[in-house]
């Protein structure tokens, strides 16, 4: 009995691993270490006017719509 | 034996084939998912209606080349395949513009461009198509976008280097089949270019993060970005490219027409003449061989014959193209050749990209203006110039310039003639071996004659 509820228990874990191992979805493609990182740096920088181009304009629909 | 095109293998998400004649896109089963998604998500129809992406019909499965295939399809077809170091300025811009634009699209509906290769556009009535249906996957969130390297390669660094540096390095791409590398763009990039933040962190600090982590094992499963970043990323890099701009020198060719031998009167007969014989030979498809900025290849364009202009100019070509898209014209394309040295064979095993002869579909070739250059500056003998044309067209309107023309007595001018040969007899002897003489014109007000010729 001891063992079966173990297997069980290590069974449901496996399982439960699985759903959370995501497989990234590299295409074919070498993304480059360092671009691949570069990338998120400069995506960094520039999200900062990104979002409040974005407020401003949602501000603005907001007012435009009154 | 195999049909499939030898130069469509990177992808393991399907291939093309080619069966009687008609082009196939076999997509594999791995693929399912996200072609699902592309159609029943709406992706699909949008891009469409924006002209954004190539469209295709689902063909029956019967065509199914491998145990793999989950679908067949068969693609709108692109008449003349071009690439990307045969762009001009503005072309390569628009090509990197339909990329971003697409990846934007994409993500509205939850997916990403796996790919970003300038090989992945074509020119298609006039404006760039996205011709791999299959680039697109479904985004997984928080996931930096894989192709953003090959973004950089194949359309930030031709471009930077065309704007910044000189023009002609688009050739580079000639070289690198993957592109531009980072590393030499941040090399021959001028160091202004330094206080330009897109060209600082998209060329010089990448290529610096390149060379930190050229030795490292980083788990990149770990690395995350969040999806506003990535729109970020990508409204920035459309920003960038839209306001890149290359102020032209004065290149040998861009003020051509204001300095030819012709008069108003000659240049008309000329025109006049060359539609004339176009409209003889009644062609589906024109090349203009040296077409300056395409004058006399609209004369076919014009009448809704699918045209293509090649000049070597890069100023040339990309008046024409601006032109074109002024006027929305979608029968011609100019493009960048050195006839000279036109396109080669590259890629894997040399078969990949295809040389500009194995793309030869002409009917009619326009060769205006031309044969001195090759014969008198670049030394090549009228028998091989009849053998060029031999293999590129069925028809060839072609205008002799003989040494009494002053165009080649500037030639002439600065080099010893050691062209006895040089006159129209021997033209026509020349021509005579690959053609049949149809027709000739003098042209009036000039000393040249238009030839109208029938390969043999």
């Amino acid at each position: 009995m001891f063992r079966l509820d173990h297997f069980k228990f290590l069974s449901i874990l496996v399982c439960i691993g699985l759903v959370f191992i995501t497989k990234p979805a590299y295409g074919y493609l070498d993304p480059g270490t360092g671009s691949y990182i570069l990338q998120t740096i400069a995506a960094a920088i520039v999200a900062i006017p990104f979002a409040l181009k974005i407020y401003w304009k949602r501000i603005r629909d907001i007012f435009s719509k009154k | 034996m195999s049909n499939k095109i030898k130069s469509s293998f990177r992808d393991p998400s399907g291939f093309l084939f080619q069966e009687e004649g008609v082009l196939y896109r076999q997509i594999n089963r791995q693929y399912k998912e996200n072609y699902e998604h592309l159609i029943s998500s709406g992706l699909y129809d949008e891009l469409i209606n924006e002209g954004y992406l190539i469209r295709h019909q689902e063909v029956s499965n019967i065509h199914a080349q491998t145990e793999e295939a989950y679908k067949i399809l068969k693609p709108e077809r692109i008449s003349f395949i071009s690439y990307p170091y045969e762009w001009s300025y503005s072309q390569m811009k628009d090509a990197a513009l339909t990329t971003l634009r697409i990846q934007k699209i994409a993500m509205k509906y939850g997916m990403i461009l796996k790919d970003s290769s300038a090989y992945n556009v074509q020119i298609y009535k006039g404006k760039f198509v996205l011709i791999d249906t299959l680039s697109f996957e479904i985004y997984q969130e928080d996931e930096p976008w894989i192709a953003y390297k090959q973004f950089c390669q194949h359309f930030l660094s031709p471009l930077f280097l065309m704007t910044y540096t000189d023009i002609r390095l688009s050739q580079l791409i000639k070289v690198y089949i993957d592109g531009i590398p980072i590393d030499l763009a941040s090399r021959l990039l001028p160091a202004k270019t330094y206080l330009k933040f897109s060209a600082l962190v998209n060329i010089h600090l990448n290529a610096k993060s390149q060379k930190k982590y050229s030795d490292k094992q980083i788990d990149m499963k770990k690395i995350k970005m969040s999806k506003m970043r990535l729109e970020a990323l990508i409204d920035s890099l459309e920003k960038t490219v839209e306001s890149l701009n290359w102020k032209p020198g004065k290149t040998e060719w861009g003020d051509y027409y204001s300095i030819t031998n012709y008069s108003e009167e000659a240049f008309e007969a000329k025109k006049e003449l060359v539609s004339d014989f176009i409209t003889i030979t009644n062609p589906t498809r024109v090349w203009d061989m040296g077409a300056n900025t395409g004058v006399f290849s609209r004369l076919a364009s014009s009448k809704g014959i699918d045209t293509i202009a090649f000049d070597i100019d890069p100023i040339a070509v990309e008046k024409s193209y601006l032109y074109s898209k002024a006027m929305n014209e979608t029968t011609i394309t100019t493009l960048l050749m050195d006839l000279t040295n036109p396109s080669p064979s590259i890629g894997w095993s040399n078969e990949e990209r295809f040389s500009l002869l194995s793309r030869a579909n002409a009917d009619t070739a326009i060769a205006l203006a031309l044969i001195h250059h090759l014969a008198i500056s670049n030394n090549v003998p009228l028998v091989r110039i009849a053998e060029f044309f031999g293999s590129i067209c069925k028809d060839l309107i072609i205008e002799f310039v003989p040494k009494a023309d002053s165009q080649v007595q500037r030639l002439l001018a600065t080099r010893k003639d050691i062209f006895p040969e040089y006159n129209e007899e021997n033209f026509e002897i020349a021509f005579s071996s690959f053609f049949r003489l149809i027709k000739k014109e003098k042209i009036p007000g000039t000393e040249r004659t238009l030839y109208l010729f029938k390969r043999l």
